[in-house]
């Protein structure tokens, strides 16, 4: 995974009006921490940061912070944990978790389905169950997603972890039984069209003589 | 329609319902969902007429979830009652919703078909909603 370079400033804590007052001027307040190092409170740019987790990198994309006043606390993380506004949905805060880049980490990858699969042509619905596994590797390793081909999945099969191909030196460590998707037959519902005269007055006489 | 299976208390106050939904605004099992951007009460009613409008245009393909439920009940007085002599009896259900909160998804199908089904959903509720995606 490429490593994206973000600039960031240090910032004081203390009262939430700093943090609001941040937000205003299109920052966002962020916390750095991990490593055996300090923590720190940061600000980040709103619109370089959004503009990696929305379209390169995703959410779990690999970062490299740089300090134009602290040129020593540069260092490459990964995003730990992002707070939404629940009503328009902007990133409120963000936590970052330093890395070493020569050390195996654990990291999420998400799983990219290719293909229409046989069963949804045939009238199937697929169900998608879980849309991340953890890998664990190098840092600069860590695929931006997993792709499986689907093509193939008919009615009623279920493709599992385990039918993942991760690249060399990559493991997964989520639990290989689990389920990422499977193909389900439609529930049957019985025709809402009203039956012709005949037919209701045998069902009639049916229903009398259950009676 | 929704409604609890057992309740502990017959009838409960109306309570308030400030500030924004504190869980429920990710979209969790679905590609699609409904997302309030009002708060209200949600009846047990509103939530199936929703239900029926997303499952019928979808032609039972795809995979509805509701992520409500009406677990509060409403009072009310019967017609021409004078004032007084208690609390009315329980009439309906309701879940009470907060700005943010995803009310259903859908999975299973396309964009295009999704957004059409959560349209007509949206139009069988009381307040304001919003479609939203995963992709966004």
């Amino acid at each position: 995974m490429q490593l994206h370079t973000v600039k960031a400033k240090t910032r004081s804590t203390g009262r939430k009006g700093l943090n609001t007052q941040a937000r205003v001027e299109g920052n966002i307040p962020s916390v750095l921490y991990g490593n055996n190092a300090q923590n720190m409170t940061i600000t980040v740019n709103r619109r370089s940061l959004e503009k990696i987790l929305h379209t390169e990198g995703g959410t779990h994309a690999l970062l490299q912070l740089e300090f134009e006043e602290a040129p020593e606390a540069n260092t490459p993380v990964i995003v730990k944990a992002i707070q939404n506004h629940p009503v328009s949905g902007a990133v409120l805060h963000v936590d970052f978790l330093r890395i070493s880049l020569d050390e195996r980490i654990q990291s999420p990858v998400s799983i990219v389905l290719n293909g229409r699969p046989k069963g949804v042509i045939d009238g199937g619905i697929m169900d998608h169950q879980i849309r991340e596994v953890i890998v664990e590797c190098l840092a600069l390793d860590i695929p931006e997603h997993l792709a499986i081909d689907i093509t193939d999945l008919g009615m009623g099969e279920s493709l599992h972890v385990s039918d993942l191909q991760a690249p060399e030196g990559v493991t997964i460590l989520s639990d290989p039984a689990l389920t990422i998707a499977s193909i389900h037959a439609p529930r049957v519902v019985k025709a809402e069209e009203a039956p012709v005269a005949g037919e209701a007055e045998e069902a009639k006489e049916e229903s009398k003589t259950e009676e | 329609m929704l409604m609890p299976k057992r309740m502990k208390y017959r009838k409960v106050q109306r309570g308030r319902r400030a500030g924004a939904s504190k869980g429920g605004f990710n979209l969790e099992e679905g590609e699609f969902g409904l997302k309030a951007m009002q708060d209200g009460w949600i009846t047990a009613r509103q939530i199936e007429a929703a239900r029926v409008a997303i499952t019928r245009h979808l032609r039972r393909g795809g995979k509805v979830y509701i992520r409500i439920f009406p677990d509060k009940p409403i009072t009310k007085k019967p017609a021409e009652t004078r004032m007084g002599k208690g609390k009315g009896a329980p009439e309906e259900w309701v879940a009470v919703i907060k700005p943010g909160r995803i009310m259903f998804e859908i999975e299973g199908v396309g964009e295009p078909l999704a957004r059409e089904a959560i349209r007509l959903a949206g139009f069988k509720l009381p307040i304001k909603t919003k479609f939203v995606s995963r992709t966004q």
